[in-house]
């Protein structure tokens, strides 16, 4: 559905060099901090920015070239942006009715309404909550193939992010469709995508399925005598900690056999991203 | 297309109240001697700067980018905001031409229509040529900065005439007798030619405008 091979850009301060793939009916998660490239990344997806080097690909396509009839198969939720503040619910109705031959106006207001969402106030004076939902409401209302989430859960309360993470599953059960999503938040991520792309400073420091992440994944706690005599060979990363050493490993059962007296923890998508960003890669 | 179209008169709804304001203050000034010409000009000019307005909300938060991720292409999106200026011309130019009579009638003037179907092609040229040098402006600076450089922009245009009349004076040529000449070329002439040279600057506006938005990064 969507490739970046060795995309580039370049700004001042600040490079991208991504390679990622969405497949057909997989949901793909891209986490990283803030700054780290994830809107950059659904930028040059959507030809909103060019980029200066590799290959880009969506719905088959180089961003560039996607008419407006692909772009009816694409849904978005952008960060930072949405309609205008100034519009109403019913407005937006209005016009995504005259831009999508397939707008779904009935499941539209339905879900709507079943959120809570008011037809007749300005979006402005919605809560973050509400507009958040609005734009992924927005983003489903009309049988897109690819769904372009960056950061849909951001600001959101723990109820409120689990509504919208159903609302995504539920999307994912209509067919043959795809997400990328976007989050700072790893736990949005573990119990909706099959894979996982972590990306920092603008590089994707690890790719890997979730379910391996979550079960092959494991974090050892050593101390440093402990780390001395430690094979090393399965280690992704060492972070240094006050009693030693955290050491990140994606063969959990190696150590677990050859070392059974070591403290192992499960692995979980914000251990992976803490000691890959912040430790140092063996 | 449609949709966008369907946008900017949604917006538009928003400032109904202050249209009406506009026109009702409009015949007021007319009906108070300040001259149909007054009336027409002002509303014309009130309602044509709102399609610039219209760019401003669509900006703020970022909108655009997420309007250009719907089904519009950047080259639509332009062409809509300059069929939406010529919408609002023609919108501004019925409801003067259809209450000025009223105006005019309070007033107890005597209505000449010659004399009002030219200073609506007048007005139409100029607002056109407004609008042409408007639209490049607010495409590329947005709405912060482009408010500063049509004032930049303006102040140099109106230097720049200034400087051409003492130039063509220094020459000999009266510029003002020129105009004057204008007058006794018949009223149908006298309307094309603001209306053609609007047109024109909105035709060549139209391609600028294209080539910033088509290289415009968000």
């Amino acid at each position: 559905m969507l490739r970046l091979c060795n995309v580039k850009k370049q700004y001042d301060s600040f490079g991208l060099e991504v390679s990622m793939e969405v497949k057909k009916g997989c949901v793909t998660g891209l986490i990283g901090q803030n700054g780290a490239g994830k809107s950059t990344t659904f930028k040059i997806l959507l030809n909103l920015i060019s980029f200066d080097g590799g290959e880009a690909q969506i719905l088959s396509k180089k961003p560039g070239e996607l008419t407006n009839e692909d772009k009816e198969n694409l849904g978005v939720v952008l960060a930072e942006a949405g309609f205008s503040g100034y519009l109403t619910i019913q407005d937006v109705v209005s016009i995504l009715g005259s831009m999508y031959k397939n707008f779904d106006k009935k499941g539209f207001v339905e879900k709507c309404n079943q959120f809570g969402l008011p037809m007749k106030k300005r979006i402005k004076e919605f809560s973050t909550g509400m507009k958040a939902k609005l734009k992924v409401i927005t983003a489903m209302s009309h049988g897109a193939k690819l769904l372009l989430l960056d950061e849909p859960t951001a600001g959101l309360d723990v109820v409120a992010r689990e509504e919208l993470l159903d609302l995504l599953r539920d999307y994912m059960e209509g067919g043959d469709c795809s997400i990328l999503i976007s989050s700072h938040i790893s736990t949005d991520l573990e119990g909706l995508c099959d894979d996982v792309y972590m990306i920092h400073e603008g590089k994707i420091i690890l790719h890997e399925e979730t379910d391996v992440l979550l079960s092959e994944y494991g974090l050892l706690k050593v101390t440093k005598e402990q780390y001395e005599t430690l094979d090393k060979k399965y280690l992704l990363a060492v972070r240094k900690e006050s009693y030693g050493y955290d050491c990140l490993t994606n063969q959990k059962q190696f150590y677990l056999e050859n070392y059974p007296a070591l403290t192992m923890e499960k692995g979980s998508v914000d251990d992976v991203i803490t000691v890959m960003i912040r430790g140092e890669r063996v | 297309m449609k949709g966008m179209f369907i946008k900017d008169l949604c917006i538009m709804k928003l400032q109904v109240r202050f249209f009406i304001l506009i026109v009702i203050l409009a015949v007021m000034l007319a009906a108070n001697g300040s001259g149909a010409s007054f009336f027409l000009s002002y509303v014309m000019f009130v309602f044509s700067i709102f399609t610039i307005t219209t760019i401003s909300y669509d900006e703020m938060d970022n909108g655009m980018m997420y309007l250009l991720t719907l089904p519009v292409t950047r080259k639509q999106y332009v062409l809509e905001k300059y069929l939406f200026g010529i919408f609002m011309i023609g919108l501004s130019a019925v409801i003067s031409l259809l209450l000025m009579p009223a105006g005019l009638m309070i007033q107890k003037a005597e209505l000449n229509m010659t004399e009002l179907l030219l200073v609506t092609a007048m007005t139409t040229g100029i607002v056109l040529v407004f609008l042409a040098m408007a639209f490049p402006v607010q495409f590329k600076f947005g709405s912060e900065k482009g408010r500063i450089m049509m004032f930049i922009l303006f102040a140099v245009i109106v230097l720049v005439m200034v400087g051409a009349e003492k130039i063509l004076g220094m020459y000999g040529i009266d510029l003002e007798a020129g105009l004057n000449q204008l007058e006794n070329v018949g009223a149908g002439v006298a309307a094309a030619i603001p209306l053609i040279f609007g047109l024109l600057a909105y035709g060549i506006s139209v391609m600028v405008s294209l080539r910033i938005l088509e290289k415009k990064e968000y």
